[in-house]
């Protein structure tokens, strides 16, 4: 399949420097269920269990203030909000474990993050670890920051899982036109004889790590792969025995005056991130989240949670639908090579589809060839 | 709902200007060797020089026209495209009024009746055209000077652009040099021409060397060859599979090779017409073929 990279704006420009924004007044953590082990005016500390059947902890300490309808994503849900205190009040304050074992990984993994856990409960021993340090998302810098903020522990774990799991190869993939963050890793890396670096080509790999692998040489099997913010979520949680309570989240858009990259606690309302950090060129934006290739518009009172990783203000722009002029682009341009202008108009979406956008990106009458939704009239 | 807030810069107007602006070395081609050289050998006006503009902005002023009364909106679509490429094709001695009847009528046809149909707009157009001169019994591909047999056409003559065709249409090179140029736009359907050129010649092979029916110049016709440049990878009238455009350019290949024994000039745009109204149906053996939706 032949890869294509997205036409970037010049106009959208992110802050080199890494921002944090460490006290949010208030928390909203979702309700998934109703049981709640707290009630109103509990004070909590950070980390603590606050469900009886979900792992979503609080990420600062305080007061319980109640339950409110607060906005996720495009719904509004219920969720219980924590006044923070801002003494970062943890229970169980744990020492950083110097030297790991498999069974340590195992164990905080299981007991703390099963999708970091399907990566490792199988693997014994493996050829190469691949981490990837590439922020395929147009205008999104997450993982370039969490390895320039985090350099040395992250390739201290790595040289750690190298020898733990008898890796030959460890490598860490940038882009090539990462020219300031490939000078630093080049500067650091000298010291880990089996740490190497592998840059690839500016083109939109769809977040695939099957693209990502071939593009350096290296086979599937037998490889660990994980991504530069997996890896620090990895650290905090083996050695660290603890849930990460932040997150790196991009603020970007052709709104601002300068995008930004802060690390946010997890639960804030996307509103007072704005407050506090951004600043814009005009009032007539629509704000949207992570992938802008398929995204959906969102409120202001938007709660970050761990599935956003990047926040978009981009100006008002109107494309209008034309009909479709049987170019074959929208094919061309999949990796499975699905009908997408069919599938539009049955509204039937294919299993294979893996909603990458790039049909939508390419469609020269700007249909949104995405909206797969059935029975929907148009 | 999700959707891409994301384009690539690629629209209509941009692919319509683009093609438009590799078509002028065609234009002044028409103008050169059905204008100015006629002009030198006093068998035309100074005004019948640029004919071939003439026409162009005819088509274009009757394309607004129409938008203007019946579409209520003025807008740079693909139909200007399909005029310019139509006044392009058109025999050089075409008269003006049967360009202007004949192509008012169409355009009204299609505005009317042909609303998801995928048929050739150009190859329809141009035919509607052709039969008009036929009418009024001045169907002919020669110009003036042809008519009176005044160059006797060598295989470089034909590869030259001094052979008989369309009034801009009659360079075999500058039309490679077209298919180059447009192939590498973003959007060309090249395996249309390159399959449907195959055929044609596959099939004239067996006219020529085997059944002696025509002449081996049938395989260089110019108009034939910019006619599967130009008009057969119209992307609205041809299939948007792979399986489907190959399919599609293998009939038209076959079809203008038999209706050219017949048809020297326009049995490629019937070829294009006829098949062109079956595209749907390429584009779903595509489909059924990857056992896909």
């Amino acid at each position: 399949m032949k890869l294509i990279s997205i036409l970037k704006d010049t106009n959208i420009v992110v802050d080199k420097n890494l921002y944090t924004f460490f006290n949010p007044d208030y928390i909203y953590l979702p309700i998934l269920d109703n049981a709640l082990l707290v009630k109103q005016d509990d004070l909590i500390g950070k980390n603590d269990r606050i469900f009886k059947n979900s792992d979503l902890v609080p990420s600062i300490s305080g007061r319980i203030m109640g339950i409110a309808n607060v906005y996720f994503e495009q719904s509004l849900q219920r969720a219980v909000v924590v006044e923070n205190d801002f003494k970062e009040y943890a229970a169980k304050i744990k020492r950083v474990k110097k030297h790991i074992t498999i069974e340590d990984i195992l164990k905080n993994l299981e007991k703390f993050d099963s999708r970091l856990l399907d990566k490792f409960k199988n693997i014994v021993s493996c050829e190469n670890i691949v981490i990837s340090a590439v922020c395929d998302e147009p205008y999104v810098f997450n993982e370039i920051m969490t390895l320039k903020d985090n350099i040395d522990a992250l390739l201290e774990m790595i040289d750690t899982l190298c020898t733990l799991y008898k890796c030959k190869k460890a490598s860490i993939v940038l882009k090539a036109s990462e020219s300031d963050i490939v000078f630093e890793c080049l500067q650091k890396i000298g010291t880990y004889p089996n740490v190497s670096l592998s840059l690839v080509e500016d083109l939109y790999l769809l977040g695939k790590k099957e693209f990502l692998l071939s593009k350096i040489a290296c086979k599937d099997t037998n490889t660990l792969y994980l991504t530069v913010q997996q890896l620090y979520e990895f650290i905090r949680i083996v050695k660290h025995e603890m849930i990460p309570s932040t997150k790196y989240v991009t603020f970007s858009g052709d709104a601002l005056l300068m995008g930004k990259v802060i690390v946010v606690k997890k639960f804030t309302k996307l509103k007072e991130v704005m407050q506090k950090y951004l600043e814009f060129n005009t009032d007539d934006y629509v704000i949207l989240i992570n992938n802008l290739l398929h995204s959906c518009v969102v409120l202001e009172d938007l709660i970050i949670t761990d599935e956003i990783f990047s926040v978009h203000f981009m100006k008002k722009k109107e494309f209008r639908q034309m009909a479709c002029i049987r170019c074959g682009k929208c094919i061309k341009v999949c990796p499975f090579k699905i009908d997408a202008y069919y599938s539009y108009k049955k509204k039937i979406k294919d299993k294979r589809c893996i909603d990458c956008g790039l049909c939508s990106y390419v469609c020269p009458s700007f249909i949104n060839l995405g909206d797969n939704r059935k029975g929907e009239e148009k | 709902m999700k959707s891409s807030f994301l384009h690539a810069k690629e629209d209509h107007k941009k692919m319509i200007c683009k093609t438009m602006l590799l078509l002028l070395p065609l234009l002044c081609y028409g103008i050169y060797k059905n204008g100015f050289l006629l002009y030198q050998r006093h068998s035309i006006s100074l005004l019948e020089v640029f004919k071939p503009l003439w026409l162009v902005f005819l088509s274009f002023l009757i394309n607004s026209l129409i938008k203007i009364v019946f579409v209520k909106k003025l807008e740079f679509d693909f139909s200007y495209l399909y005029v310019f490429l139509v006044s392009l094709f058109v025999m050089p001695n075409v008269n003006y009024f049967v360009f202007i009847f004949f192509l008012t009528a169409g355009l009204l046809l299609l505005h009317f009746l042909g609303k998801g149909l995928t048929i050739n707009k150009v190859a329809f157009l141009h035919l509607l055209i052709a039969l008009g001169m036929f009418l009024i019994d001045k169907y002919n591909y020669a110009n003036v000077a042809e008519l009176n047999n005044v160059y006797s056409l060598t295989l470089t003559d034909i590869l030259s652009g001094r052979a008989v065709g369309g009034i801009c249409t009659s360079s075999f090179l500058l039309g490679i040099l077209l298919l180059a140029l447009l192939s590498f736009g973003t959007i060309y359907k090249t395996n249309v021409f390159f399959i449907a050129y195959a055929f044609y010649c596959l099939f004239n092979f067996l006219f020529v060397f085997v059944f002696s029916w025509c002449d081996y110049m049938m395989f260089f016709s110019p108009t034939v060859v910019l006619g599967f440049i130009l008009v057969g990878t119209i992307c609205e009238s041809s299939p948007y599979t792979f399986l489907g455009s190959s399919l599609y350019a293998s009939f038209v290949g076959a079809l203008t090779a038999i209706l050219s024994l017949f048809l020297p000039y326009d049995g490629m745009f019937v070829a294009i017409l006829l098949v062109s109204v079956a595209t749907p149906l390429f584009d779903k053996i595509d489909r059924k073929k990857r056992k896909v939706l």
